[in-house]
C-alpha cells in the first residue's frame, strides 16, 4: 500500500518528447486511471512508474522515496501487460510462483499465495495448463493473479483488457474493480477506452500529447471538462459542438451561430466567465437534447426542429443524427420514442447542461 | 606496436595454450608425404632410432603433396615449422628461393654426399637442398600378364595391340576393355612423350622449351590414341584408369612406381619402358626423381645437430634397403645399390631399365609456371578448342609470361614510400574523421554498458580472429610478396590492383562467378520453395521426406563433392550411365569441356545449397497465416495468383537475409569448384573467383596479386551486399 | 477425390526427387563397402553381390587377371559388398581417437558458440546503442572476404601466440567463424518474441540478465539448438585450418585422419570413403532428429538491423 508521486516528469525518445512535465499524486489505495488517445504517452508514463522506462528528468517518489535509479525489479510493483506476457513455457502455477521464487520465499508460502488468487480469480483448475492452453479471459485472469500473489505496493495496469471481446470486458471491468476493493491496493490503470476509465477509475487522468488536461473524479470529468479535448474524449457518444457566438445583451446571455440562437439560463456555471466572451464553442452531450414529446422542460428558444438523418437503436435509447446548420448533432433520446429516418423532430438543448470552450 | 598490444591481451586472454613437452626429451618433427605402405615402415624406422637415442621423439606428420607445400610454406614463414620436411625433389625450387630450408653442404661434410647417386643429391644454385633416400618416382608401361605377354616395343606396336584389346566383352556396343589408360590429360604423364619426339620441355638453363615440333607431335600422338586409334577412353583421370586396371579392364597402364604396392596383390602385371617412337626411333623419356629430406631455416643449435643425426639415419643403406625389401624402392645410396636385395628384385631391375632412359625432374621453380602453362593449353587441344600449333605456341609464351610474373620482384619506389605514409596518415585521421561517432558511442558506453557487455565477448572473438588477417591482406596487397620476395617483402603501391584490373581473364572469370552465384542462387531458391510448398502440403511420411531432403546440407563437403565428380565420369559416372543406358542419349563430357564441367559444379552446388533454403521456406510458409489464403479464395484466386499474391510476397522478407548470406557464401565457394573441376580444369576455364585467387596464392606463389585480388572480391561483395539489405529494407517496410 | 489423387502424385514425384538427392551420399556408401579399394564402377548399383568366378583355365586363378579372395570358403569370389573397410578403419587405424579429439573440439566450439551467439544476438535485439547497426553489418561483412587468404595470417597469428598444435587455437578460429551466422539467427529468433516478457519478468523482480536466461533463453531453445548444430558442424568437418593448425597426428580431428588416407596419386578410397560415412553419421542423425527445429528456429530475421 503506498502513494505514489510523480513530479515535474520528462521523457524524450531522441528528439521526440513523449512526457512533458508531469506532477500526479496518485494516494495510497486509490484507483487511478490514466486515459487517452494512443501516442499520448500514458503508456510511457506507466513504464515510468514502473521502472522499465527511465525519466530523463523529475522525480518519481513511492512512499515518499525517489525511485528513479531503483530497477523495476526493486520497486515492488506489479504489472499486467496488454498481451498478458505469460512465460510460454512456464505452466499457470509457475508462472505466477515466478516473482515469489524471485524473492526466494518458501514453498509453503508460494502455495498459499496462489491458492489465495486462484480462489479470487476462480481458476484453480488451470494451474497445471500452459498459457498456449488458455483462453484469452483464462490468460487475462492468470495474468492478474501473477500480480495479486505478489502482494505489490501497487498495481499497475496496461491496456489489460483491450484484447477481450466486448462482454468478457465488461465482466473483467467489474471484477477489477471488485478486486480493488477486496485488495485495496493502489491501482494504476492505463486505457484508452473512456468507459473503463469512467467505470473503474476513482480518479482519472485525461492525458494528452504528453500532459494531463484534466485530472479529477470521473463525475467531475463527465460534468465539468476543463477543455474541448477532454468533453469529447469523455462520454459516448460524444459531445455534440457547436461553433457560434455569444451575444450579451444584458440580463440575457445567448448562444447564437449561423442558423439558430440559444437562450443560456444564468444559473449556468460558466455565466459569469463567459459573458465577456464572443466566438466560442458550446458543447452538449446528446443525452442533455430532449425529445420535445418527453422533455418535462420546455423551452422554445431553445428548441430546434430538425429533420433526423439516421437513427441508432441501443434499446434503452435513441441516437438520432441530424444537423443543426453546418454542424452534425447526435441527440440520445428515449428509447419508447417512436422516431425514424427522415422524420422532423423538435429537438429541446437543455443549455443549463451545455458547456463553453474558447475556439 | 597495434599488433604487439593485440598478441598481448589475447596471450593474457587465453593464457598458456600449449602443453610444455617433456624436457629431457627433444622432439624432431617431420614432415612427408609419404604414400599410405610406407608411412607404416617410416614410424618403424623411427620407432628403431627412438631406442637407440631415447632422448630424441621423432613426430611424424603427413600431408598430402600440394598440401605439405603450402602449410611449410606458411609455418616456415611463421618462424616455426617442422625440423625436416620430406618430399619429391621439385619442391627445392620453390623452398629454396623462399629461404626457407636450409643448404645442406653448409651442414654436412661433402663425403656424406658421396656416398648416394648424383640424382639423389638435389642441387640449385650452387648448393645442395636436398637429400634423397630413393630415386625413381618415374612412369613406366605397367600391363596385365593375364591379359597380354609382352610389351609392345614402340608406339606403332602399341597402337596395334591396343586396337586388339580394346573390346566389347559382352556385346553391348560399348567398350569394357580398353588397351591402354592412363591419367593422360596431367601434363606431368604427358611430358615423357615430348622426349619420345626428340625435345624436352625446359632447356639447361631453366627456360621454357614448348613451342617446339616435339610438342605439336606429341599433343597430336595422344589425340591419336583417343579419337583415331580409339585404344584408350575419351576421359580418364588417375582414379579411372587406376580402377580400370585393377579390374582387368584395361590392359595396359601408364603409372609410377608408387603404385605397384596398389596392384601387387590385384594384377599380375610386369612393368615396361615407354614404348619408343616410332617416327622418331627415340625412347620416351619420365622424368626421373628423388624424394628425401631438406631442413627447416629455423633448424638451429642444438636441436641441428640432432635433426642432422635423424637425416643421416633416415638415408642410411640399412633404412632404404628396410624400404627396398618392404615396398621394392629404388635406393639412393651406392652401399645400398650393391646389396643382393636390390639386385634381386626384378621389379627394382626392371625398373632400372626405365630409369635409364628418364630424365631428371628439373628443379627449377620455374617448372611451376610450365606445368601450369602447359596443362591449360594441353588440356584445350585435347577438348578440341584449339589446334595443336596454336595450343604449342601459346603454352610457350605463356609460361614465359608466368615466369617473368613470379620472378618480378618490384622494388619499393616513391610510391611505396607514399603509401606507407598516407596508410600512416589514414591511421590518425580516420579516428580523427569518424570523430562524432566514436563520441557518441564513448558517450553511450556507460548508458548501454549492458548491452556492450553482452556483445563484448562475440565480437571480440570474431573480429581478433578477423581483423590481423584482412588487414594483414591489405598490406601484402599493395606489396611485392611473391615467391623470390617471401622473406623481405616490401610496399610498393596498387600495381596488383592495376594487374587485377587490366587482365581480360579477370573480367571473364568475373562474368563466371556472377553466372555461378545467379544460377546457384535461382536454383537454390526456387527448388527451396518448390519443394517446401510440396512438403508444407498434408502428404504420406511428409516428416520423413522432409529430413531426407536436409541429408545433402549435413553430409560434409568434400564428400560430396568427390563423390559428384565420379559421377561426372564420362563413362563410368552414374550420370552418363542413365544417359545412355536408360535414356538412349550420348555420353556427355561432363569434366574435359569447359561449358560442361561449369555446369557439373552448378549442378554439385545446386545440390548441396537448396536444402538450407528450402528449410528457411518452410519456416516462412508455416508463419503465413492460413486465413490469408482462405480470403483469397473467396475473393476467387486461383492457385497461382494466391501463390504470387501471397506466398511470395510473404515469403520474401523471410528469404531475403538467406538470399544476401547464401550470395556472398556462393560467390565465395571454393571447395565445390576446386574438388569437383579439379582446381579449374580444364584449362583454367572452370574458376570463379576465390578458386583463381587460391590458385595464384598456393600454386603460383603471387601472393600480392592474389591479396589484391581478394580485396576486389569483398570491395564487390560489400557493395552488392550493402546495396540488397537497402532494397530489402525498403521492401520488408511494406509488409511490416 | 481429385486432391487425393494430387497429393500422391507429389508424394510419389518426392519420394523420386528424394531417392535422387540421396544417390551420391549412397554413392559414397558404395564405395566403403567394395573390398577393391576404386572408386568407380560402371553399374548403379550402390550395394554389390558377390560374383560367382570363373576359372576355364583351371589354374585356381579368377580369370579376370586377379587373384581371388575366398575367406569364406562359399566358392564365389569375395568381391562383393564387405564391411572389411569399416572394420579397418576401427581396428587398424586411430579413427576413434580423432573421433574423440573431433567430439572434444565440437563439443567445446559447440559450447562456445551457443554462449557466445545467445548473449551478444540478444543484446542486438533488444539493446539500442550506437553501432548496433554497425555491428551487424559488421559481422556479415566477415563473411565476405576469401577464406583461403586469411590462412596464412591466421598462421602467422597462431604460431605467435604459441597456438599451434593447440586445441584452443582451433576452438577459437572454429568459434569465430560459426559465429556471425549463429548471431544472425539467434538475432532473428529474438526478435519474434515480445519484449513484454523481460519486461514482466524485471516486474517480477528480475534483473536484465535474470530475465534473459530464465525466460528468453528457455523460450529460445529452437534456435539454440540450431546454433549449437550450425557450430557442430562447422567444428566436425572443417579441414583446411585444421590443417595448418594441427600437425601432431596425436592431436587429429576426424576430417584430417580421414585426409591422411588421401594421396595425390594413391588414395585408400574405401577407407577414406567408409571414414566419410562415418563422419558424416553423426551430423545426419543429428539433423534428423533437430529438424523439426530446424524449421521453427532457423529464422534469420530481418536485415534492418
Amino acid at each position: 500500500m503506498s502513494a505514489i508521486h510523480l513530479k515535474s516528469l520528462c521523457k524524450s525518445f531522441g528528439e521526440n518528447e513523449i512526457i512533458k512535465g508531469i506532477d500526479l499524486e496518485i494516494n495510497d489505495g486509490e484507483f487511478l486511471v490514466l486515459v487517452g488517445p494512443s501516442g499520448c504517452g500514458k503508456s510511457t508514463l506507466l513504464r515510468m512508474i514502473s521502472g522499465l522506462e527511465t525519466p530523463n528528468s523529475g522525480t518519481i517518489n513511492i512512499d515518499g522515496k525517489c525511485v528513479n535509479d531503483t530497477s523495476p525489479a526493486d520497486r515492488d510493483l506489479a504489472m499486467v501487460f496488454q498481451n498478458y506476457a505469460l512465460y510460454p513455457h512456464l505452466t499457470v502455477f509457475e508462472n505466477m510462483a515466478f516473482g515469489l521464487r524471485m524473492q526466494k520465499k518458501s514453498e509453503a508460502e508460494i502455495q498459499s499465495r496462489v491458492d489465495y488468487a486462484t480462489d479470487i480469480l476462480q481458476i484453480r483448475d488451470l494451474l497445471e495448463r500452459k498459457p498456449k492452453a488458455l483462453s484469452g479471459g483464462q490468460r487475462q485472469r492468470v495474468a492478474v493473479g501473477r500480480a495479486i500473489v505478489r502482494k505489490p505496493k501497487a498495481y499497475l495496469f496496461d491496456e489489460p483488457l483491450s484484447n477481450l471481446d466486448a462482454k468478457l470486458r465488461s465482466e473483467m471491468r467489474i471484477e477489477l474493480k471488485k478486486l480493488h476493493q477486496t485488495l485495496g491496493t493502489t491501482m494504476i490503470y492505463v486505457t484508452h477506452d473512456q468507459i473503463e476509465a469512467m467505470t473503474m477509475g476513482d480518479r482519472i487522468a485525461v492525458m494528452r500529447d504528453g500532459v494531463i488536461e484534466q485530472l479529477d473524479t470521473p463525475t467531475n470529468l463527465y460534468n465539468s471538462p476543463v477543455n474541448k479535448f477532454v468533453a469529447s474524449f469523455i462520454g459516448s457518444p460524444q459531445m455534440n459542438f457547436i461553433e457560434g457566438e455569444l451575444k450579451n445583451g444584458g440580463e440575457h446571455l445567448t448562444f447564437k451561430t449561423q442558423s439558430h440562437e440559444f437562450e443560456i439560463p444564468n444559473n449556468h456555471g460558466q455565466f459569469d466567465e463567459v459573458k465577456s466572451w464572443s466566438a466560442c464553442t458550446l458543447g452538449i452531450r446528446p443525452e442533455n437534447i430532449y425529445d420535445n414529446h418527453f422533455a418535462e422542460i420546455k423551452n422554445p428558444q431553445n428548441t430546434v426542429n430538425s429533420k433526423v438523418d439516421l437513427v441508432e437503436n441501443i434499446g434503452s435509447n435513441l441516437y438520432l443524427h441530424s444537423s443543426l446548420g453546418v454542424d452534425r448533432v447526435i441527440a440520445s433520446v428515449s428509447g419508447s420514442s417512436s422516431i425514424s429516418a427522415s422524420d422532423d423532430v423538435d429537438l429541446i438543448f437543455d443549455m443549463s447542461k451545455s458547456h463553453f470552450f474558447k475556439s | 606496436m597495434l599488433l604487439r598490444f593485440l598478441y598481448f591481451c589475447m596471450a593474457i586472454f587465453f593464457f598458456g595454450g600449449c602443453n610444455s613437452p617433456n624436457e629431457n626429451v627433444t622432439t624432431i618433427n617431420i614432415w612427408h608425404q609419404m604414400l599410405y605402405e610406407n608411412r607404416k615402415i617410416l614410424r618403424e624406422v623411427c620407432d628403431e632410432y627412438e631406442a637407440e637415442y631415447p632422448e630424441i621423439h621423432i613426430e611424424l606428420t603427413y600431408r598430402e603433396t600440394e598440401e605439405l607445400r603450402a602449410n611449410f610454406q606458411s609455418s616456415a614463414m611463421g618462424g616455426s615449422g617442422p625440423e625436416l620436411i620430406y618430399g619429391p625433389s621439385d619442391q627445392v625450387g620453390p623452398f629454396s628461393v623462399m629461404g626457407i630450408i636450409q643448404p645442406l653442404d653448409l651442414v654436412f661434410k661433402p663425403s656424406f654426399f658421396d656416398e648416394f647417386v648424383e640424382n639423389a643429391v638435389v642441387k640449385l644454385d650452387g648448393h645442395t637442398w636436398m637429400i634423397g633416400d630413393v630415386v625413381g618416382n618415374h612412369l613406366m608401361l605397367i600391363y596385365n600378364k593375364l591379359l597380354m605377354d609382352s610389351p609392345p616395343q614402340n608406339t606403332d606396336e602399341l597402337i596395334k595391340m591396343g586396337k586388339a584389346l580394346t573390346q566389347d566383352t559382352n556385346g553391348d556396343g560399348n567398350v569394357d576393355q580398353y588397351g591402354l589408360v592412363w591419367n593422360f590429360t596431367e601434363p606431368f604423364f604427358y611430358a615423357p612423350w615430348l622426349g619420345g619426339f626428340g625435345e624436352w620441355l625446359i632447356t639447361e638453363d631453366a627456360k621454357p622449351n614448348l613451342d617446339t615440333d616435339a610438342n605439336r607431335q606429341g599433343f597430336k600422338f595422344i589425340k591419336s590414341l583417343r579419337d583415331e586409334h580409339a585404344i584408350i577412353p575419351k576421359e580418364c583421370d588417375y582414379e579411372i584408369a587406376n580402377a580400370l586396371f585393377k579390374t582387368g579392364k584395361a590392359a595396359m597402364i601408364i603409372n609410377g612406381d608408387w603404385s605397384w604396392g596398389d596392384y601387387k596383390d590385384v594384377v599380375d602385371f610386369d612393368i615396361a619402358p615407354l614404348p619408343k617412337v616410332s617416327s622418331t626411333g627415340l625412347w620416351p623419356s619420365p622424368m626421373v626423381s628423388t624424394k628425401g629430406y631438406s631442413i627447416n631455416v629455423n633448424t638451429t643449435g642444438e636441436k641441428l645437430s640432432q635433426t642432422k643425426s635423424v637425416l643421416a639415419y633416415l638415408t642410411s643403406p640399412e633404412v632404404q634397403l628396410y624400404f627396398t625389401q618392404k615396398v621394392s624402392s629404388q635406393p639412393s645410396s651406392k652401399i645400398a645399390l650393391k646389396s643382393d636385395i636390390v639386385k634381386n628384385n626384378e621389379l627394382l631391375n626392371a625398373s632400372a631399365a626405365v630409369i635409364e632412359k628418364g630424365r631428371p625432374m628439373p628443379v627449377v621453380p620455374e617448372m611451376r609456371a610450365i606445368w601450369d602453362a602447359l596443362r591449360t593449353q594441353y588440356q584445350a587441344v585435347l577438348g578440341g578448342n584449339i589446334d595443336e600449333n596454336t595450343a604449342a605456341k601459346l603454352s610457350h609464351e605463356n609460361s614465359i609470361k608466368q615466369i617473368t610474373l613470379m620472378n618480378e620482384i618490384r622494388q619499393p619506389d616513391l610510391m611505396g614510400k607514399l603509401i606507407k605514409w598516407i596508410m600512416f596518415v589514414l591511421l590518425f585521421l580516420t579516428p580523427y574523421y569518424f570523430r562524432k561517432h566514436i563520441r557518441e558511442f564513448a558517450g553511450g558506453l556507460k548508458e548501454n554498458s549492458t548491452a556492450y557487455w553482452f556483445i563484448l565477448p562475440a565480437f571480440t572473438a570474431v573480429f581478433a580472429v578477423v581483423i590481423f588477417p584482412f588487414l594483414y591482406n591489405v598490406i601484402i596487397s599493395v606489396s611485392n610478396f611473391s615467391l623470390r620476395t617471401f622473406r623481405d617483402w616490401d610496399i610498393i603501391g596498387f600495381h596488383h590492383y592495376i594487374d587485377v584490373f587490366k587482365d581480360p581473364f579477370f573480367y571473364s572469370i568475373l562474368g563466371k562467378t556472377v553466372v555461378w552465384t545467379a544460377v546457384n542462387l535461382f536454383f537454390h531458391v526456387s527448388l527451396g520453395v518448390f519443394l517446401a510448398i510440396l512438403i508444407n502440403r498434408t502428404l504420406p511420411a511428409k516428416r520423413s521426406l522432409r529430413t531426407l531432403l536436409i541429408i545433402p546440407w549435413a553430409v560434409p563437403q568434400y564428400i560430396s563433392a568427390l563423390s559428384w565428380r565420379g559421377m561426372f565420369n564420362q563413362e563410368y559416372g552414374s550420370i552418363n550411365v542413365v544417359l545412355t543406358q536408360y535414356l538412349n542419349m550420348d555420353a556427355i563430357q561432363w569434366l574435359s569441356q569447359p561449358f560442361q564441367a561449369f555446369t557439373a559444379c552448378l549442378l554439385t552446388n545446386i545440390w548441396l545449397g537448396f536444402p538450407f533454403m528450402m528449410v528457411i521456406a518452410l519456416g516462412g510458409l508455416q508463419s503465413i497465416p492460413r486465413e490469408l489464403y482462405e480470403a483469397a479464395r473467396v475473393d476467387g484466386a486461383s492457385r497461382f495468383q494466391q501463390f504470387t499474391k501471397i506466398t511470395l510476397p510473404m515469403l520474401k522478407p523471410v528469404m531475403m537475409p538467406a538470399i544476401i548470406l547464401g550470395m556472398i557464401w556462393t560467390f565465395n565457394n571454393i571447395n565445390v569448384v576446386w574438388l569437383v573441376s579439379n582446381g579449374g580444369e580444364p584449362s583454367d576455364q572452370t574458376h570463379i573467383l576465390v578458386s583463381f585467387v587460391y590458385k595464384a596464392a598456393f600454386n603460383l606463389y603471387r601472393y600480392g596479386y592474389a591479396a589484391a585480388l581478394s580485396m576486389v572480391i569483398f570491395m564487390i561483395l560489400l557493395t552488392v551486399g550493402i546495396l540488397s539489405m537497402n532494397k530489402s529494407k525498403s521492401t520488408e517496410n511494406m509488409y511490416s | 477425390m481429385k486432391k487425393s489423387v494430387e497429393t500422391w502424385l507429389i508424394f510419389t514425384f518426392l519420394s523420386i526427387f528424394t531417392l535422387l538427392t540421396l544417390y551420391p551420399i549412397l554413392n559414397v556408401v558404395g564405395v566403403s563397402l567394395r573390398t577393391d579399394n576404386a572408386f568407380q564402377s560402371k553399374s548403379l548399383a550402390v550395394f554389390q553381390m558377390s560374383e560367382s568366378f570363373s576359372d576355364l583355365n583351371g589354374n585356381e586363378q579368377w580369370d579376370k587377371g586377379e587373384n581371388y579372395d575366398d575367406e569364406n570358403s562359399n566358392g564365389l569370389y569375395d568381391r562383393g559388398s564387405s564391411f572389411k573397410s569399416y572394420i579397418t578403419l576401427l581396428t587398424e587405424t586411430d579413427f576413434l581417437k580423432w573421433a574423440l579429439n573431433s567430439l572434444l573440439v565440437s563439443l567445446v566450439v559447440t559450447l562456445t558458440g551457443v554462449v557466445l551467439a545467445s548473449t551478444s544476438a540478444y543484446a542486438l535485439s533488444r539493446f539500442e546503442f550506437k553501432g548496433r547497426h554497425f555491428g551487424m553489418i559488421a559481422l556479415l561483412t566477415t563473411q565476405m572476404f576469401p577464406a583461403t587468404m586469411l590462412l596464412l595470417p591466421f598462421f602467422i597469428l597462431l604460431s605467435k601466440l604459441s597456438l599451434i598444435n593447440s586445441y584452443l587455437g582451433l576452438i577459437i578460429i572454429y568459434s569465430s567463424t560459426a559465429l556471425p551466422f549463429c548471431i544472425w539467427q539467434m538475432k532473428g529468433f529474438y526478435d519474434t518474441i515480445p519484449p513484454a516478457l523481460e519486461e514482466s519478468a524485471c516486474m517480477d523482480g528480475c534483473n536484465r540478465f535474470q530475465a534473459f536466461y530464465k525466460i528468453i533463453l528457455p523460450l529460445s531453445s529452437p534456435a539454440l539448438v540450431i546454433t549449437a548444430l550450425f557450430s557442430f558442424m562447422s567444428s566436425w568437418s572443417e579441414y583446411v585450418v585444421a590443417a595448418i593448425i594441427l600437425q601432431n597426428p596425436d592431436l587429429y580431428t576426424l576430417p584430417l585422419g580421414l585426409k591422411s588416407f588421401q594421396a595425390s596419386l594413391s588414395t585408400q578410397w574405401g577407407l577414406y570413403a567408409a571414414g566419410a560415412i562415418l563422419v558424416s553419421i553423426p551430423v545426419v542423425i543429428l539433423f534428423i532428429s533437430l529438424a523439426k527445429y530446424l524449421v521453427s528456429g532457423l529464422t534469420l530475421g530481418s536485415v534492418k538491423g
